[in-house]
């Protein structure tokens, strides 16, 4: 009797030894964006739940957020930030506990435009499976807008290129405050009768079907715009755009789209049907 | 007794007035709530790529996702790594390429989705054994 109650123990502790292994802790985060509307030199505090759907130990670390030339964003670790603290980075969590995170945001006095930080959330539980190990993460965004100090948008459209239908244009964003980017290009023919007129997006807007690209601060995109419209022959580009709710200089390009046996890019490549030779300038 | 009289008929006038004015007037509250963007990644497990030609690995779990509003989730992942051989995979969402965006302004009420890996051995020396990867789901705002 004793020898089977203690092999009933045994089953049920081994048992759920692998049942934790298997089964990794599941979550809900929520808020997901923090918005904080901040002054310089004052500090900040804020917060956010996490709900176990499933037991398990969360970790919440700090990451930097790179914007790549898609328009999408990337989330780079880093070490504590002087002007973010959190009062706890690791919990335990039944199921149906929530934990709520605390933290802080500092505004350095001289500081201006905008601040993004991105604290990620995810199962700390180290698992040895073979295969595919899958890690969930959540990403709470901290949006940080310094009032006060005004800061100047600076900004650069560049690198204008027509390639197979796809119009494409390099956008950089040489200021410190994050905005949004509505830009247009207009093509007219030879006898400047209007061809198309087609958003210029980054592939993250394109992907999300917003009408405009949001760009961070120092950050570098590529805007582009398909249009089937285009034959070979000489086409007047027209690109407008607008920044932070301001009128950006006009991007004007006469371009020869010519077809490839005759382009130098596609000679070197030998992919393109057509590509264009152009002469940018900017009113 | 004139001074009680006028006395009277002030506090007379501002109880006319109060009560017509509660009679006349109305008056609105407005009402604001803002409910936070939530999201949440369950039911999915680790899983193991298989074949049956020894040539194409592949294997694939589905997952729900439960969210009140836009979001990305994007997948990042490693290669499959066997002591100091290592082999590339490819992953995708729903069959897709590794990002998807949720649709603008819709909630998403633990919708399946399905995250699957491939690899192609194409060197029939590749090194036997246990090959070990990570792929990792982010689901964010921006």
């Amino acid at each position: 009797m004793r020898l089977a109650a203690l092999c009933c123990g045994l089953f049920i502790f081994i048992a759920s030894i692998c049942w934790a292994d298997a089964r990794a802790g599941e979550y809900r985060v929520w808020p997901m964006l923090i918005n904080i509307e901040a002054e310089p030199g004052n500090s900040y505090p804020f917060q956010f739940n996490v709900l176990a759907v499933k037991s398990g130990t969360i970790r919440v670390y700090l990451n930097e957020v790179e914007q790549l030339a898609t328009g999408h964003v990337q989330f780079i670790p880093t070490e504590k930030s002087q002007h973010l603290t959190l009062t706890q980075t690791k919990a335990s969590l039944d199921d149906g506990e929530t934990y709520i995170v605390h933290g802080a945001v500092t505004v350095p006095r001289k500081a201006s435009g905008s601040r993004l930080y991105a604290l990620l959330i995810e199962d700390d539980d180290p698992r040895k499976n073979t295969g595919m190990q899958i890690k969930v993460r959540y990403a709470v965004v901290i949006d940080v807008a310094i009032k006060g100090r005004k800061s100047r948008v600076k900004t650069r459209l560049s690198n204008l290129e027509v390639i197979d239908g796809t119009i494409s244009a390099w956008f950089e964003n040489l200021s410190d405050k994050k905005a949004m980017l509505k830009s247009q290009v207009i093509i007219r023919d030879n006898n400047r009768r209007l061809v198309d007129r087609q958003l210029l997006r980054t592939q993250s807007a394109i992907e999300r079907q917003e009408d405009y690209s949001v760009v961070y601060p120092n950050s570098k995109v590529k805007v582009l715009a398909t249009s089937d419209q285009l034959t070979g022959g000489t086409y007047n580009l027209l690109i407008q755009s607008n920044f932070n709710e301001k009128s950006l200089p006009v991007l004007r390009s006469e371009i020869n789209y010519l077809q490839c046996t005759d382009c130098r890019s596609a000679d070197a490549l030998g992919v393109y049907r057509y590509a264009a030779t152009q002469v940018c300038r900017t009113t | 007794m004139r001074s009680i009289s006028y006395l009277m008929a002030v506090i007379a006038l501002s109880f006319t007035t109060h009560a017509s004015a509660e009679d006349l007037t109305t008056d609105a509250a407005v009402m604001s709530m803002s409910i936070p963007l939530y999201a949440s990644i369950s039911k999915l497990d680790d899983f193991s790529l298989t074949s049956t030609d020894s040539v194409n690995y592949s294997g694939s779990d589905n997952y729900s996702l439960l969210i009140n509003g836009q979001v990305r989730v994007t997948a990042t992942y490693t290669n499959l790594v066997n002591g100091s051989t290592s082999v590339t995979p490819t992953v995708s969402l729903d069959g897709g390429g590794t990002t998807f965006d949720t649709a603008v302004d819709s909630s998403h009420n633990n919708a399946l989705h399905v995250l699957s890996a491939s690899a192609v051995i194409r060197d029939p020396t590749t090194a036997g054994g246990n090959y070990v990867g990570t792929i990792t789901l982010t689901v964010s705002s921006i």
